[in-house]
This record gives structure tokens, sequence and C-alpha cells, in this order.
């Protein structure tokens, strides 16, 4: 970049991150569940963005940044998973996140979600994504994408049917 | 949509719409000062280790003034520095080469260790980074060896597993038609990135 950058650029870049910035905040915050590791990661991901910006297209942009939230929010969560494999007895810290609304218990079931189907509930009933876009997201086929979906919904479904939704919060519990 | 869709759609947008903006601390990288490192709170740690840098220089150098002084005030001592009472005046005459030769392991390093990994990495990446994140040398080697392994897929030139090359973009936004192009890119990506990955697993988020 070598301070280079065209006002212009800086300009569209702007405008990208004042439009765009809280909105990958929020898409980490539904991956990972923790504002302030979302926040972070947000944060490294626009850095990265403006270091690239000559090579972007504004319209592209969000879509870019997107893939690059979800990578990275694998990284994150893979390091919980071994924090929590070896550090077993000591207590986890609580999660940083707001409030649980009156929906909180259906929010509870979409995170209790293999990782997999999570990004996918998420990139397709939160960003409104198409299957196929969903698919570049995750670097995985559109048939992935359609079974992660399907297996998300009906596991949602028989905890909705169920009338306390008791049974994947007991297995979430269990975990 | 079915209604259970319809009803995930709205949780979705209700819990994201929790995260309020006014609280957050997201800033600008274009708005970061030029010339300065991409994260302010470095400026601030750099200052730190100076600080202690110099903390433990004066520290390290104090007893050797002491020795200084006592070997100045005894009947039979050999030529030095003129003695003196005033420790701070004293400190001010020592030969000061002496001191910084005298501050173990040394300040540079010291400097460098204290004020953690960014500060590092931000010398590698170098002021002309100006709006980067930082990374840690592994990274940095990860991601060499990610453009090496492109290059040998026929991707040759600058290229990063977050953001593919201009021509693939260009593919996938459908401006220049190139088909396949996206897909081979996105497969020998995936393939190339798992050490780049790894690395950042390794560094990134262990360095926070």
């Amino acid at each position: 970049l070598d301070g280079g950058i065209s006002e212009e650029a800086e300009v569209t870049y702007t405008r990208f991150f004042e439009k765009g910035g809280i909105h990958l905040v929020r898409l980490a915050y539904l991956l990972v569940g923790d504002v302030s590791d979302a926040e972070d990661l947000a944060q490294e991901v626009l850095e990265e963005l403006y270091g690239r910006w000559t090579d972007v297209r504004e319209e592209t942009a969000m879509a870019y940044a997107r893939t690059a939230v979800v990578n990275r929010s694998h990284s994150l969560l893979r390091r919980r998973a071994v924090a929590r494999r070896f550090a077993p007895r000591l207590a986890q810290p609580e999660q940083v996140g707001p409030a649980r609304s009156e929906d909180g218990w259906l929010w509870d079931l979409v995170e209790a979600l293999p990782r997999r189907q999570r990004e996918v509930v998420v990139l397709r009933y939160w960003c409104d994504l198409s299957e196929a876009d969903i698919a570049r997201v995750l670097a995985v086929s559109s048939g992935t994408v359609k079974s992660s979906a399907h297996r998300a919904l009906a596991q949602l479904a028989a905890a909705v049917a169920d009338e306390t939704g008791g049974i994947l919060r007991s297995q979430k519990d269990v975990q | 949509m079915n209604d259970l869709e319809q009803h995930l759609s709205n949780v979705l947008a209700r819990v994201s719409e929790q995260v309020d903006p006014a609280i957050l601390r997201l800033r600008n990288p274009a708005q970061f000062p030029r010339q300065k490192h991409p994260r302010l709170g470095t400026a601030a740690a750099a200052a730190i280790g100076i600080a202690v840098a110099a903390a433990v220089a004066i520290a390290f150098a104090a007893p050797r003034l002491n020795e200084r002084q006592h070997a100045a005030s005894a009947p039979t001592s050999a030529p030095g520095p003129a003695p003196t009472a005033d420790p701070v005046s004293a400190f001010a005459s020592a030969n000061t080469s002496s001191l910084v030769a005298a501050a173990p392991p040394s300040s540079a390093s010291l400097s460098a260790s204290t004020t953690m990994s960014t500060s590092a990495s931000l010398s590698a990446a170098g002021p002309s980074s100006r709006g980067r994140a930082s990374a840690a040398p592994e990274v940095e080697a990860a991601l060499r060896t990610y453009v090496a392994c492109m290059r040998s897929h026929g991707f040759p030139g600058e290229t990063h597993p977050n953001y593919p090359p201009r021509a693939v973009m260009a593919a996938e936004d459908g401006s220049v038609p190139s088909p396949g192009l996206a897909d081979r890119w996105r497969s020998a990506s995936q393939t190339c990135a798992q050490p780049y990955w790894k690395a950042v697993d390794e560094n990134l988020y262990s360095s926070q």
C-alpha cells in the first residue's frame, strides 16, 4: 500500500466501513457468540481489507469481507475447542454478550448446532444469501449447503415441536 | 419460507440487533495516522516498552555506580569520575556507554519483548504497511508458502486466502467471463491455505 492509496479509494473504503462495519460485527457475533471476539474479528478483517482495497471492487467487497469473517471465526472456534479440551478444569470465562431476549431459547438452539449448520443458518436466514452464495462463502458445494440447512432445520423443528425445547438444551448442557 | 424459517430469520435479526453500534470500538483503518502503527494501542505499548527498558537500564546501572562511588571515596582510589554525594548528578556524570553496556540482556531486546508481539510484527511489516493487520513472522512465512503453492497451481502474483486475485474477482462478479476460473482458484486456495490457517491459529489469537 505504501501510503499510496488514493483519496477516492479512502472515501470508498470509508463508505464501506461505515455501512458494512456493524454488519460484519453482527455476522461475527452470530457465528462466535461473543461481542468482544466478534468486534476484534471484524476489526482484523476490516484492516486486512483496507490493505487490499485497491484490488477489491466496492460492489463485491462485502462478499469477500463476509468470507474472511467466516474463515477467521473457524480459527477462533478451533482455539476455543482446544482450550476446552486442555483446560477442562479451569472455569471458562463467561461469554460477554447481549442479554437474552424472549427468543433466547431458539438462539440457544442455533448456538448448539454444529459449526457448519450454524454458519449455513446464519448466512441463509440472517444474511439472506442464496445457496450458491453460501457455497461460495464456505467453499463447499451447493449440495453440502442444502444438506446442512436441511439437517439444521430438522433439528430446530424437532426442538420447536417439543414445547419445552428441552431435548437439545439438555444435549448442550452435556457438551 | 415456512413459519419456522420466518421465525428463525426474525430471531436472528433481533439477536444481531442487540449488538449495539454505540458500544462498539471499531476503528476505521483509513483514519489511522499516516506513518503510524495501524493499531493505536501499539503506540502506547511501544512507549511502555521504552519506559521499562530505561528503568531496567537504570536498575542495572545503579550497583555499578555505587561501586564507582565507593571506589572513588576510598583513600587509595584509582583515577575515575569525581565523587559526588548526589546520586542523581553522579548518575548524570557517569560514563553513558558503560551504562548502556551494563544493561543486560539489552535494552533493545528487552523493549522488543515487553512490547509484545505487536511491535515485533509491525517492525517486520515496516512503516509502509499502513492499514495492514499485523502478522507474526510465522504467519508471514505461511503466507509466502501459500503464494508459492498458488503459483504452482497456476495462480502467480500476490494473492491471499481471503482475497482472490483481480482476474478471479472479475470472473466471480461476471465482469470478465472466465468459466471455471473461480472454481479452480477456490479449489487450489483451499488446498494451499491449510498451513496459513494453521499458522494463524497458532500465532494470531495466542498473541491477544
